[in-house]
């Protein structure tokens, strides 16, 4: 059954564009894109641990950042004739996702992972936490 | 690359503080006509139809009281904004679900440098995400009052 609620993840990855054409293959009439970026609370304290930034600094180059991903995310979208809506979170990815994918009630969540992190899919990371807290289907991309 | 800040883009001419119109058609019609007023656009249903058909490829509520139109035009030279706040909340569609209090339209150059516009756009995103802006803005009385706000938070 083709999805009607895609939730996109985008985040500065190669395979978060590849992700990105995974969910234009499914667009249509019917079909709108729910494009996320999340703030993710763990990177804006390495970055703030690492030393050169506050945490204040760390979060506003990461919403920054995030906005711009999503702007682009929706040109390309739009150019292709999709329905795409943007929304930037806070917080944790693994968390934010199926919360997010629950209350707009998405058919299926589509993220880009990293080869080697596509191979880890049945021990940890993203994609793994993804398939085991979402009420929905998962589709990762590489 | 420089950093375009909104504050440079905003004039008291291109700030509309308590527009009485109260639904989201006649509120987008009144940004784009005084936009194109003020930006001398020489063809203003073109630029209308050019940021509605983008608006309705997706809703652009960003969220937390925020609508944020947005297109490419032939028929501006430069990015150029304009600022609206609504006398009441008005009902936008966003996801959310939220009424938007803050409207800012932004049209840029179709053949001009796209990563300057991703990042005029993340910038203002960003700006009008913080709630203390808002709340700021929500209480100026004059568009010059609304231009040090800005200023005054980005610098």
């Amino acid at each position: 059954m083709k999805p009607k609620t895609i939730l996109l993840y985008v985040d500065s990855s190669k395979e978060s564009e590849s992700a990105l054409k995974a969910a234009l293959g499914f667009s249509g009439p019917q079909v709108t894109i729910i494009a996320v970026n999340v703030v993710n609370r763990q990177t804006v304290i390495q970055l703030a641990r690492g030393g050169s930034k506050s945490v204040a600094e760390a979060e506003v180059e990461l919403e920054e950042n995030g906005w711009c991903y999503l702007y682009n995310t929706e040109e390309i979208a739009k150019n292709a004739g999709a329905q795409i809506v943007i929304l930037q979170e806070s917080g944790y990815p693994e968390e934010v996702l199926p919360r997010l994918a629950q209350g707009y009630g998405a058919d299926i969540i589509i993220i880009g992972q990293p080869v080697s992190s596509v191979k880890d899919v049945g021990q940890s990371g993203l994609a793994q936490q993804l398939i085991e807290h979402a009420a929905c289907a998962v589709l990762v991309v590489r | 690359m420089n950093e375009l800040k909104l504050s440079s883009l905003l004039t008291p001419k291109n700030i509309l503080l308590d527009v009485k119109e109260k639904e989201k058609d006649a509120l987008l019609a009144k940004i784009i006509k005084t936009f194109s007023e003020v930006n001398n656009i020489a063809d203003p249903e073109a630029l209308a139809r050019e940021v509605t058909e983008r608006e309705a490829l997706g809703n652009t509520g960003i969220g937390r009281g925020i609508g944020f139109p947005h297109a490419k035009s032939s028929q501006v030279d430069e990015i150029s904004v304009l600022l609206a706040r609504p006398a009441r909340p008005i009902e936008y569609g966003a996801l959310d679900g939220l009424p938007v209090n803050l409207v800012i339209l932004i049209i840029a150059p179709d053949s001009g440098d796209n990563n300057q516009y991703l990042h005029a756009m993340a910038r203002i995103s960003r700006l009008l995400g913080k709630s203390e802006v808002r709340e700021k803005l929500a209480q100026v009385k004059t568009p010059q009052e609304a231009i040090d706000t800005i200023a005054a938070f980005e610098n």
